[in-house]
């Protein structure tokens, strides 16, 4: 017998030996947050991003998005941004950099190592966390890579559409299923992102900013 | 009301004035007390460090003479002055077999730790008790997590005249007596009353009451020892009390 | 604190030989009662705040239940999709099976350093030995994880692997590893820790951490943290691989909603934990970002053997959130490496003695006051109380065969000690001579000091405790007159 044959074999005659069956569990339905309009998903995504230590820029379109990314950009002082390929990312990017030298996706990753900003879209956002979801290399949503340009620069900066927001977890969840139905699978990864790093591994005492992104901003696009 | 009362060994033994204040108590609540002398032990100290088959033997022996006090003397409740013991006697339909097992379910539908019955059965908070003094309640283990006992003994605490109830923030935390543990490593069970006494110290008490013996025991123990003047009392001493105190 | 080399054991050495030092050490004792009182609180805030608390709780158990009775077809199912995704699935019995399918693959790759995020089934395994040993060089990258590796430590929490140590314990220890001053303050000895950790990501060739949960449906595992590191962990090295324990496969995608809101709840106190990161399968382009294989292992070690009972069966559904821990009196008390073991506190005391071998660690199921603090905190519902009883009664059943010589002599003391005890128990008589003696030897020990101290299991007792002075009567005798006074 394999191991692998040999553990389910053990499995199965303890599950036998136990006579414990209880039912199967159904799949519950998906949890919402009720009856909220658009505004209300916006003020709450908001509200618990700033809750924990993220920045939530409403704008109404993405020109005036290039204001927040140039006083971002100016807040940094000098450095290299890195930005991902959407096309929304392109715009922008190319509009607020100013004198800062613009890293792509492709980059090498030492140099992205070196970026003291990252630019990408994300894909959902969860209003009850404040989190922004990101799938990463699916063919569906093959706008950009996200998963180095969003992680590795100190400063994390998300462009969401409004539309994108969902209230629960649950619901991100849902979504994510839905582009995993039938044949086709799940994006390789999809990150759940909640504000900046952080720990409390030395006395509890909560610093911000570890391994991943030390400033998390999120500009909401809310007419889009 | 007839009761049936079961006393608990410790008390039996060692906390006598606690058993007869508990009497008196449910006395003074219209209650016909009970009191079979051939009760013994509920058989929770061998259950608890895992001797089975000899807690299986006191508990039977237990569960048959409370059934018999329902059964035969129409005693409507038992009452025991013990979240512990209470708990215990609700467990019991685990370690029995059989009949035993029918017999225990039935007797612990029955069982209600004192002041449980007093609040939830008889509906009485106010027992015209009267004690002088400032005194914080410590939840025992059992009768918080196993019994859902909070409330209760805080309403009747409440209710007596002359004493004034403070709540410390380790009020549920475990007193470090847990049966055999207090013996077999009583380091971290010293530590652990250690961490409630620190606190209870700073409150200005005159005693800390609880629903439990053993956990008196084990908290007055500790007090004697550190020098303290906080009294370690049972609930039923204070119900008890027309006037005493502190 | 054992800063043992030997390190890597599921159990390694016995309760009653570490405790008392434990409990000796004063800084412990404070960073201990810091951290617990301060994550439990948070936690305590956090769940109120959440009305269908229980209902989760409810849930969140059922499902378990449902997975681990069903465990063998859930396990095919996340195989076949897993597969299906192009991750390698392997299956491990033993830990030994386990490490060297690891260092296989590292092998293969030629891997020379590996960067690892937090994995509690890592140190079950000791794989960092075994990577060593293999020429891989392993760098743990939580700062709490990688804190006890250049201590030479092990964790003392399943989730706050350095809890044990103060911030100036951490600034004196970097000191003397990294060779230069150190700044005093929290945030600069994160940002320490942060640089030295950049380069290893970066040159790694593998990266290696747990799951917190598969699912079974998309072949997908989840992995949750606060710091960043297992996202770089999962997404720089070329090669993935995940540690995973057998139990921790879940049916459906839609069930992590359960356990999200309850994990960083009970674990930490937050609504949500920063990251989560669900991996189904490689990069699946060759310009995309993440690596080129992912291997997922199966590790049983034992833990099929749990599933025989509906009793020790619950011990599978813990998702080591470390709620149990941080609520303990007893671990408040010790911390976590007085318990001599990979997995400790309240989980650990049921965990460990049913991985290892009850004779293994014999004496964990009875480091508990069974105070049942464990139990209301618990988001799976797991009765911890329960099992410890279920494992002393089967410490009992199994006779004096433990490896360690304190188990062996208390079960055989205590055998006859309880047997005297129910045979007085059972008649009304005997019971009342017994009670008879056992004031009198109370009354003696208060009076006469010499028999407080060596009276058998009295002097336990009397060490920092006075004994109650013994009444003459007991209550039955005084009940005996009331009813004769009344009478007459």
């Amino acid at each position: 017998m394999t191991t692998r044959e040999d553990i389910l074999a053990r499995i199965r005659g303890h599950i036998d030996a136990s006579g414990v069956s209880p039912r199967p569990t159904e799949p519950v339905a998906v949890r919402t947050l009720g009856n909220v309009t658009q505004d209300d998903l916006v003020e709450e995504f908001a509200q618990q991003l700033e809750g924990v230590a993220g920045c939530c820029h409403r704008v109404g379109t993405l020109d005036e998005a290039v204001t927040v990314l140039a006083k971002i950009i100016a807040e940094s002082g000098e450095g290299m941004l890195a930005r991902s390929s959407e096309t929304r990312v392109i715009d922008l990017v190319e509009q607020a950099a100013g004198a800062w030298e613009v890293a792509t996706e492709q980059s090498p990753r030492e140099v992205l190592l070196d970026c003291a900003i990252g630019v990408t879209t994300a894909s959902w956002g969860i209003a009850e966390h404040g989190t922004i979801v990101m799938p990463s290399g699916d063919a569906d949503l093959d706008r950009e890579r996200t998963r180095l340009v969003a992680l590795l620069p100190l400063v994390h900066v998300a462009i969401l559409r409004a539309s994108d927001l969902v209230g629960t977890i649950s619901e991100a969840i849902a979504r994510v299923s839905s582009h995993g139905v039938g044949d086709r699978p799940l994006p390789p990864t999809v990150t759940f992102a909640t504000g900046p790093s952080r720990t409390a591994d030395i006395q509890q005492e909560l610093v911000l900013g570890v391994h991943g992104p030390h400033a998390q901003h999120v500009i909401l696009l809310t007419a889009e | 009301m007839n009761v049936a009362f079961f006393a608990s060994c410790l008390i039996d033994q060692f906390r006598p004035d606690v058993g007869l204040a508990a009497v008196d108590v449910l006395e003074r609540c219209g209650c016909t007390v009970i009191f079979d002398e051939r009760q013994t032990c509920c058989g929770q100290p061998a259950f608890n460090s895992g001797h089975h088959a000899e807690a299986r033997d006191v508990c039977q022996r237990a569960i048959h003479l409370l059934h018999e006090q329902v059964v035969q003397q129409g005693c409507e409740a038992i009452v025991c002055p013990s979240g512990s013991c209470a708990a215990m006697l609700h467990h019991a339909a685990g370690l029995l077999q059989g009949d035993d097992a029918d017999m225990a379910a039935s007797v612990a539908s029955h069982v209600h730790e004192l002041g449980s019955f007093l609040v939830d059965v008889l509906d009485r908070t106010d027992v015209e008790a009267d004690w002088s003094g400032r005194v914080t309640w410590h939840d025992a283990c059992h009768g918080l997590r196993d019994l859902g006992i909070r409330d209760q003994p805080r309403l009747l605490l409440n209710k007596v005249r002359g004493l004034e109830l403070v709540e410390a923030t380790t009020c549920d935390r475990c007193c470090g007596f847990g049966g055999t543990f207090s013996v077999s490593m009583p380091g971290i069970s010293l530590a652990m009353a250690d961490e409630k006494l620190d606190e209870l110290e700073g409150l200005g008490v005159d005693a800390v009451v609880s629903g439990d013996v053993s956990c008196l025991m084990q908290l007055e123990g500790r007090l004697r020892d550190r020098g303290s003047s906080i009294r370690g009392l049972h609930l039923a001493e204070i119900l008890a009390s027309r006037g005493a105190g502190s | 604190m054992s800063g043992s080399g030997s390190i890597h054991h599921l159990k390694s050495r016995e309760f009653s030989t570490l405790y008392p030092s434990a409990l000796e050490n004063v800084e412990l004792r404070g960073a201990l009662a810091f951290g617990t009182k301060l994550v439990s609180n948070r936690r305590d805030n956090t769940v109120a705040a959440v009305d269908d608390w229980q209902d989760l709780r409810d849930r969140a158990s059922a499902i378990k239940a449902d997975v681990m009775s069903n465990l063998d077809h859930y396990l095919e199912t996340f195989e076949q999709q897993a597969q299906a995704v192009g991750t390698h699935v392997h299956w491990a019995s033993t830990p030994a099976e386990a490490r060297s399918i690891i260092t296989g693959i590292a092998q293969q790759h030629g891997a020379s350093l590996a960067v690892k995020s937090k994995s509690m089934v890592s140190e079950e395994i000791g794989l960092n030995e075994a990577l060593e040993q293999s020429g891989v060089r392993p760098v743990e990258t939580d700062l709490g994880e990688w804190i006890v590796q250049i201590a030479n430590e092990t964790p003392s929490h399943i989730v706050a692997p350095a809890l044990h140590r103060s911030r100036e314990d951490v600034r004196e220890l970097f000191a003397r590893v990294l060779q230069r001053p150190m700044p005093e303050d929290a945030e600069g000895l994160t940002e320490v820790a942060r640089l030295e950790l950049r380069q290893a990501f970066a040159d790694a060739d593998i990266g290696i951490s747990g799951a917190n949960f598969l699912v079974a449906e998309t072949g997908s595992f989840l992995v949750l943290e606060n710091e960043g590191n297992i996202r770089m962990t999962t997404s720089l090295p070329r090669v993935h691989i995940a540690l995973v324990g057998i139990e921790k496969v879940l049916p459906r995608l839609s069930d992590l909603d359960v356990f999200l809101r309850l994990i960083g709840r009970s674990g930490t106190g937050q609504k949500l934990t920063s990251y989560q990161t669900l991996v189904t399968g490689p990069r699946r382009r060759a310009d995309d970002d993440g690596p080129d294989e992912i291997h997922v292992v199966l590790l049983d070690n034992s833990r099929s053997s749990l599933l025989g009972n509906a009793v020790t069966a619950q011990t599978l559904g813990c998702i080591r959130c470390g709620a149990c821990l941080n609520t303990c009196p007893v671990y408040r008390q010790i911390g976590g490496h007085a318990y001599g073991s990979v997995y400790p506190g309240p989980i650990g005391a049921i965990l460990t003695p049913q991985l290892a071998g009850l004779h293994e660690a014999s004496q964990l199921p009875f480091a508990s006051s069974l105070c049942g603090a464990c139990r209301d905190v618990c988001p799976v519902k797991i009765d911890i109380p329960e099992v410890l009883l279920h494992l002393r009664a089967r410490s009992v059943e199994e006779g004096p065969s433990a490896r360690d010589a304190v188990t062996n002599k208390k079960i055989r003391q205590q055998g006859g000690g309880f047997r005297m005890w129910s045979w007085a128990m059972r008649s009304p008589w005997r019971y009342r001579m017994a009670g008879r003696v056992a004031r009198t030897m109370a009354w003696l020990a208060i009076r006469v000091p010499l028999v407080g101290r060596c009276a058998g299991p009295l002097r336990g007792w009397t060490a920092g405790r006075s004994l109650p002075s013994p009444p003459r009567r007991s209550f039955r005798s005084e009940m005996a007159r009331r009813r004769s006074e009344r009478r007459s």
